[in-house]
């Protein structure tokens, strides 16, 4: 009945983790300082770090890193902290199957939920809710069924891959409705084009068995 | 009533407000829900008329390209029965999110709050309203305004 497949790992992860990694490179009264201070300024009370803060703790405590390990561990030091990240926190992929208008209502709900886990800013899960409610429209819109996909991507910057695919009939005109020439006749004609110029990378494979629309937002 | 296969979508409400129809709009928008307030305003200025219309996207987590196409086809049909529309409460977000996909909401008139689509329609607080009679008094009798220890705003100055 819920058209969402997969549900992410809400990424938290605990204080002790951290001090653990941190422990490591420096002294346990450096590194508990250094873990108080960058939970202060982050906001965070008690020992659970929710996810949508993980990014800027990591930022605050990638500059203690500097500041106490040396020169030459201090690469080690961070990836050994987003390792924890990735290994306990990275929000998995998120599919979600469009059928109806149900379907788009709760895949853009889902981006900006991802988008917001991911700590992106909110101007970036207002764009990436839009550009998901633009593409699944479509899909109900022009094709029977289809599905979207919801990728964190973190190389080479942190974004939000999107995968758009359906077994319509095909986009004709795919020229003038990318260059918002065409109107359609449900919507103002900027759909498609609008995503196309929200996105960072963007790419239309369209055909008679059907199409895939593959965007990046960077978050 | 809306349907869905099995599922009902509630209704979006429309108030009638001083004679000018208030309609907030709220959340995660199923299209449904909107074709029934298109039809439902209409069929509201149809029976009682209207000074205006004004919806509030305030609440609002997305306005995509057909949203925009939906407010855009509400606004051109009320003013073919002779009502004046205002979108309002766009948050920064969302225009700049609009702004760059190229959405132009041609043809349809904005306001940043709800105070001031109300305004713009003719609706002023009865404070307002007396505020600018007195003022009006007092520069007809030649006097300061400010100077006034009886004027409203001015009493905490005056102590």
């Amino acid at each position: 009945m819920a058209p969402r497949r997969a549900v992410h790992v809400m990424g938290a992860m605990t204080t002790q983790a951290l001090l653990q990694v941190l422990q490591r490179y420096m002294s346990p009264i450096t590194a508990r300082g250094m873990v108080a201070r960058a939970n202060r300024l982050v906001g965070i009370t008690g020992d659970m770090v929710p996810a949508k803060d993980v990014p800027r703790l990591l930022e605050q405590l990638a500059q203690g890193i500097k500041l106490f390990v040396p020169e030459r561990q201090q690469q080690e030091a961070i990836a050994a902290l987003q390792s924890i990240n990735r290994d306990a926190a990275a929000p998995r992929a998120q599919v979600y199957d469009i059928h109806d208008e149900r379907g788009v209502a709760s895949a853009r709900a889902g981006a900006r939920d991802l988008c917001e886990t991911l700590g992106g800013s909110s101007l970036a899960s207002q764009k990436a809710a839009t550009a998901v409610s633009e593409v699944a429209r479509n899909i109900v819109l022009y094709a029977p069924s289809g599905r979207i996909e919801m990728t964190p991507v973190q190389v080479p910057r942190r974004a939000l891959r999107i995968k758009a695919t359906d077994s319509g009939p095909g986009i004709p005109h795919l020229n003038d409705v990318l260059s918002g020439k065409y109107h359609s006749k449900t919507g103002l004609g900027r759909g498609l084009s609008g995503v196309k110029r929200l996105s960072d990378r963007f790419n239309v494979l369209t055909g008679p068995a059907g199409t895939t629309v593959e965007f990046e937002l960077c978050l | 009533m809306s349907t869905i296969g099995e599922e009902r979508f509630a209704r979006i409400p429309v108030i009638r407000l001083w004679g000018v129809l208030l309609v907030p709009l709220q959340g995660n928008l199923v299209d449904q829900q909107v074709a029934d307030l298109v039809t439902d305003t209409l069929e509201m200025i149809r029976r009682d008329g209207s000074q205006g219309l004004v919806l509030d996207l305030s609440g609002l987590i997305v306005v995509d390209s057909h949203l925009c196409a939906a407010f855009a086809d509400l606004s051109t049909a009320a003013r073919y029965m002779g009502v004046r529309t205002l979108l309002c409460g766009l948050n920064p977000d969302i225009a700049m999110t609009l702004q760059a996909m190229g959405i132009e909401l041609r043809g349809v008139e904005t306001a940043v709050s709800l105070e001031h689509a109300l305004g713009t329609l003719g609706l002023r607080p009865a404070k307002a309203q007396k505020r600018i009679g007195q003022a009006l008094m007092a520069a007809m009798l030649d006097r300061n305004p400010a100077a006034d220890p009886n004027r409203g705003a001015g009493k905490e100055d005056a102590t």
